[in-house]
């Protein structure tokens, strides 16, 4: 046997373990899923063929996957333009050199710990129009204390707001990149004269382009996803204002019975989270840089 | 008060008589040794407790031919039991909430116990309140045997009424009543203008709430058009359309959205959390609560309280309230149907089971007027209130879905409820749409 082949099979035998656990828990699930939305099923009974009605259906005669379908684009967008923004800047601010910075990084990392349902428990009761600490501290100063859920609007920018609470794994991606920009480009750009704002728009943002396009797609896979925080804090209210595809996939599935139809979703979800990766891809040919493919 | 019906006995008797743990039919057990049973339900670890002994009294009962064990589901516990059931791995015998139980019944999922209930004649009005067993029941099927009941009532701060002056909760109370009352107990004490004190609550999101606040309007939701004792949820008499426009809902709702946005005595949204702690923190004067609530309310020793029927519009009106009861169902796949059933029976109506409970008002008269349920430590001077209001009322009403769609249906009014109470919809509108939804989902039909 060439000492090539074998390192192949060496190769397949290591990740052969791997490649099973994927294809039974991952690859056929969810395979299964998505051919499932083409089926009426209920869990109990055996599915029943339904070709296409069910997308027919969410497309033309259901209200609310319509409106889940644009909280979840909305809340993609807003979200995940917020998140990166500020995780980018947490990023910078925490690469300067000062003092405690392992404590400052521990701080802000800590909240991405915290469980989702926790998490959403605790910005409910912050954010009582009565009684919580963020109406307690705009009080204080004399600001507005708004009923936060109590308006479409502002229970779907709460939950936006919110989604920045756990920006700390796209800070630490961030940070890796930018402690990998050679100090170099920096000493060059201040001989030329650069200042703090050029450099970071000619020298940071292109190095870390691939960086930033990673916690892109990563950001709007994970916002496509968002389904804990409505749950608890608004169950997808108030008028399906915070409904998400998620929480509408789930209801379909759990509370209506509808397996068949809640693996519709699914798909189109798995389509919506393909379709914007493959476009966030092509369009990074036009602003990532990546410095070792010359 | 001890109280002791043959129940328990006879269940053991009939099984033995029946040749139950012999041989033949599905119940067919086994010479090796006792039939195994598997028990299940929801709850905290104290109910699960007490469902494991009441497990461990069933086996001891059946002298060593049963032996029933409990298997705590504690969280997410209907798409537990959806998975066990499609596994293969379901319990025998489990809780299931009224409002998935005609579903799952449809579906044939459950095992009918029409001839055990005939056996053990729980229909028999002077002993029980049979009128319960209609919440599990299509036509003259049975396919549950109820758990116990919770009736909702009108739960008052004592202690917030007598600090400010205002006369307590009677039974005359009308909504103009609780209204007058609610505005004196809307209270900014220190005047930093936040509430200490609401005069009034919702339980917002809650679509169960929302049923029985309109039927104490006088919305005829619900009408005994399917049965003399089962009243249909949410739909009208012809089951094909709902029941807000014909009825006093649109003043009921206007109440709601006036109390919140000009009177300003119902304390606004909070989220999606059930907001029942409310009043337990000492934040609310009045809430419309179910009986369940009590349990953890007597712990509560910041203040005094009690209880009082749900109010209605006029004097005269007759008392509404709503019952929820949850049956213990049995696995249609189970080995042991017979067995099981009994156990069931068992867990339904059993004195040692009924005796021990606290959460729920029992199905058997005499243990609800017994010292042994009524007599709690801690409980208000109305407690038995919970269980003469069963008398008080005309018709029972349950929360069940015995028509198509109810899970969306219930999340439909959810939905238009919260626009009105967000102030975008009107009370006119709200009751339009609601209906319009009713008649939608209704006619999809069973799927």
């Amino acid at each position: 046997m060439k000492g090539s082949t074998k390192k192949k099979i060496e190769g397949y035998l290591f990740i052969f373990p791997w490649i099973i656990g994927l294809s039974v828990f991952v690859i056929y699930p969810a395979g299964y899923g998505l051919v499932l939305g083409f089926f009426k099923f209920d869990i109990f009974n055996p599915p029943k063929w339904v070709g296409l009605r069910h997308f027919m259906e969410l497309f033309t005669e259901d209200p609310n996957f319509l409106k889940s379908l644009s909280v979840t684009l909305r809340y993609i967008i807003f979200s995940v333009g917020l998140r990166v923004g500020a995780a980018f800047f947490l990023a910078l601010l925490l690469n300067q050199r000062v003092k405690a910075l392992g404590l400052w990084r521990t701080l802000f990392y800590t909240p991405s710990i915290v469980a989702g349902y926790a998490l959403a428990l605790l910005w409910n009761r912050m954010m009582d129009p009565q009684y919580g600490l963020v109406n307690v501290v705009l009080r204080f100063f004399g600001g507005p204390t708004p009923n936060w859920f109590g308006s479409e609007p502002l229970a779907f920018a709460t939950i936006t707001v919110m989604s920045v609470w756990s920006v700390g794994p796209l800070v630490v991606i961030f940070l890796a990149g930018l402690q990998g920009i050679p100090q170099e480009l920096y000493e060059q750009a201040e001989i030329d004269g650069a200042k703090m704002r050029h450099r970071l728009i000619a020298v940071t943002i292109p190095m870390i382009s691939p960086v930033l396009l990673f916690n892109l797609v990563i950001g709007c896979i994970h916002a496509t996803q968002l389904f804990v925080e409505p749950l608890v804090m608004t169950n997808g209210g108030p008028n399906n204002a915070t409904l998400t595809l998620l929480l509408y996939l789930y209801r379909n599935a759990f509370s209506y019975l509808k397996m068949g139809y809640a693996a519709a979703i699914a798909m189109i979800m798995f389509l919506l989270t393909l379709g914007m990766t493959l476009f966030l891809f092509r369009w990074s040919r036009r602003w990532v840089y990546y410095a070792g493919s010359g | 008060m001890k109280i002791r019906t043959p129940l328990a006995l006879a269940s053991v008797l009939l099984l033995v008589s029946v040749g139950a743990f012999a041989s033949g039919d599905s119940d067919e057990a086994s010479s090796d040794g006792p039939v195994p049973l598997i028990l299940s339900a929801w709850g905290g670890q104290e109910v699960a407790d007490f469902y494991a002994a009441n497990a461990a009294e069933f086996s001891r009962l059946s002298e060593g031919r049963v032996d029933a064990s409990f298997r705590h589901i504690t969280a997410d516990y209907n798409q537990k039991v959806q998975a066990m059931i499609a596994a293969g791995d379901a319990p025998d015998v489990f809780l299931l909430g009224s409002s998935n139980a005609p579903l799952w019944w449809r579906k044939g999922l459950l095992l009918e116990v029409t001839e055990t209930v005939h056996e053990h004649g729980l229909l028999d009005d002077s002993k029980w309140y049979s009128s319960l067993f209609s919440s599990s029941r299509d036509g003259d099927t049975f396919f549950g045997l109820p758990d116990a009941m919770n009736v909702f009532l009108l739960l008052y701060n004592k202690t917030a009424f007598d600090k400010y002056g205002v006369e307590h909760p009677t039974e005359d109370w009308t909504w103009d009543d609780v209204k007058a009352a609610a505005m004196q107990l809307t209270v900014d004490e220190n005047g930093d203008g936040v509430n200490d004190l609401w005069g009034f609550n919702i339980w917002h999101t809650w679509s169960m709430w929302y049923q029985v606040f309109l039927w104490s309007w006088g919305a005829e939701w619900a009408i005994d058009a399917h049965e003399a004792d089962t009243l249909p949820w949410l739909a009208g008499k012809d089951w094909q359309k709902g029941q807000m426009v014909d009825s006093g809902a649109a003043a009921a709702l206007r109440w709601l959205q006036d109390g919140i946005y000009k009177d300003e005595f119902i304390r606004p949204r909070v989220g999606a959390t059930v907001a029942g702690e409310a009043f337990q923190q000492g934040l609310t004067a009045m809430d419309i609560v179910g009986t369940w609530y009590l349990e953890t309310t007597i712990l509560v020793d910041d203040f005094e309280w009690d209880i009082a029927p749900i109010p209605r519009v006029g004097k005269g009106d007759p008392h509404v309230t709503q019952m929820t009861v949850s049956p213990w169902v049995v696995n249609a796949r189970t080995e042991y149907a017979l067995a099981a059933r009994e156990l069931a029976a068992f867990m339904c109506c059993n004195n040692f089971v009924m005796e021990t409970m606290r959460r729920d008002t029992p199905l058997s008269k005499e243990v609800a007027f017994s010292d042994a349920y009524l007599k709690i430590p801690g409980a208000p001077p109305s407690y038995q209130l919970r269980v003469d209001i069963i008398d008080m009322i005309e018709h029972p009403r349950y929360w069940n879905r015995q028509i198509p769609n109810g899970a969306e249906i219930e999340q439909a009014l959810n939905t238009e409820m919260e626009k009105l109470l967000i102030n975008s919809q009107s009370p006119e509108d709200t009751a339009a749409n609601v209906d319009k939804e009713v008649a939608r989902l209704i006619a999809k039909g069973w799927e």
